[in-house]
């Protein structure tokens, strides 16, 4: 009986070293795979984000106009045509934040121009040393767009899930309307019941 | 009976063991391409691969690393192949370097899920985050 419970003993180590029961608040790596279900999540954003602006820095026409200067972009919505709440500006944040961070492009903020125009009032109010003052009328306008849409196709049965996300986006010259570039990212992502259930 | 018992707690240690195992994160393989200029100027770039999971090695193998450049940004294509005849499920991601051989920009590449058929080859391609990058890393675990 003695080797009994050293084996059970030892069981007892393993299972409570491997999965501790009591809840325990760690850190994760942002940059991890996440898989936790089927719906939009953080490697989906992650690989649509990076895919896209490598592409669009990489796109021989792009390469041409972007060597000489840095092209001033306004980003449009992306418009969510999935069946989940996704949160869209937050994609087209990470994409504007890795265009801009390779020098290659400038932005001009469309949904700051209420603020801006509050500021400019204020800074013309007589409050503000006139010298040191922004002038009215100075700032530069966009030269492309960027738009995009987003959509899925859910199929399930009572098994299988099977999720297909399509990315599309969209790089519009806006004087001459070509659209200049324009890139998809497809993402599938299949859930399926293990035997023991979930 | 007490035969039988034991066989059964062996058993158990035996799975639990290989449970608790399989749930440890485990390094992978990294391949390097690191530029070397030349005193013309000419960049080379000297490539290595580390295997740092030699079970990972049996199945996935890097067949090369190409860096070359649009404009003046740096483009990474990494070969990969299956030498399975099963679908394997990887991870990988790029970490780019300027010429001082400093990380740029740590982590704003992520973890890649890829799924590469039996004895399929594919392309991994990454680009740069800004001119400034001249050498790249591309690590590969396990899913």
């Amino acid at each position: 009986m003695h080797w009994q419970k050293i084996v059970i003993g030892g069981l007892c180590v393993l299972v409570s070293a491997g999965c501790a029961t009591a809840p325990r608040v760690q850190y994760g790596d942002a940059t991890a795979v996440e898989t936790t279900t089927t719906d939009f999540g953080s490697t989906d954003l992650q690989q649509i984000a990076s895919e896209m602006v490598g592409s669009l820095l990489v796109f021989p026409p792009i390469v041409q106009v972007t060597n000489e200067r840095r092209p001033v972009i306004f980003v449009d919505t992306i418009k969510n045509k999935t069946l989940e709440h996704i949160d869209t500006e937050s994609i087209t944040d990470t994409i504007r934040t890795k265009i801009l961070r390779s020098g290659k492009f400038r932005f001009v903020d469309m949904t700051k121009v209420d603020a801006v125009a509050k500021q400019f009032e204020f800074q013309e109010s007589g409050m503000v040393n006139k010298a040191t003052a922004a002038t009215f009328g100075q700032q530069i306008g966009a030269e492309y767009m960027l738009y995009g849409n987003f959509s899925s196709i859910v199929k399930k049965t009572n098994d299988v899930k099977d999720v297909y996300y399509k990315f599309t986006l969209n790089l519009m010259h806006l004087e001459s309307g070509i659209i200049e570039w324009a890139d998809e990212k497809e993402i599938r992502k299949i859930s399926e019941r293990s035997l023991f259930g979930r | 009976m007490m035969k039988h018992s034991a066989r059964i707690y062996f058993c158990l240690a035996i799975a639990l063991t290989a449970f608790s195992a399989s749930g440890c994160t485990t390094s992978g393989i990294e391949g390097t391409a690191t530029a070397v200029t030349g005193p013309d100027g000419q960049i080379t770039y000297t490539k290595y691969v580390i295997i740092n999971n030699k079970k990972l090695a049996r199945g996935i193998q890097i067949v090369d690393l190409r860096p070359d450049f649009a404009g003046n940004v740096l483009r990474a294509s990494v070969s990969v192949v299956n030498k399975y005849s099963r679908t394997l499920n990887f991870q990988y991601k790029f970490s780019w370097f300027d010429e001082n051989g400093h990380e740029i920009d740590p982590d704003s590449d992520a973890w890649t899920p890829v799924v590469l058929y039996g004895n399929e080859s594919k392309e991994l391609q990454g680009v740069a985050p800004n001119p400034s990058t001249k050498e790249f890393k591309i690590k590969i675990r396990k899913l």
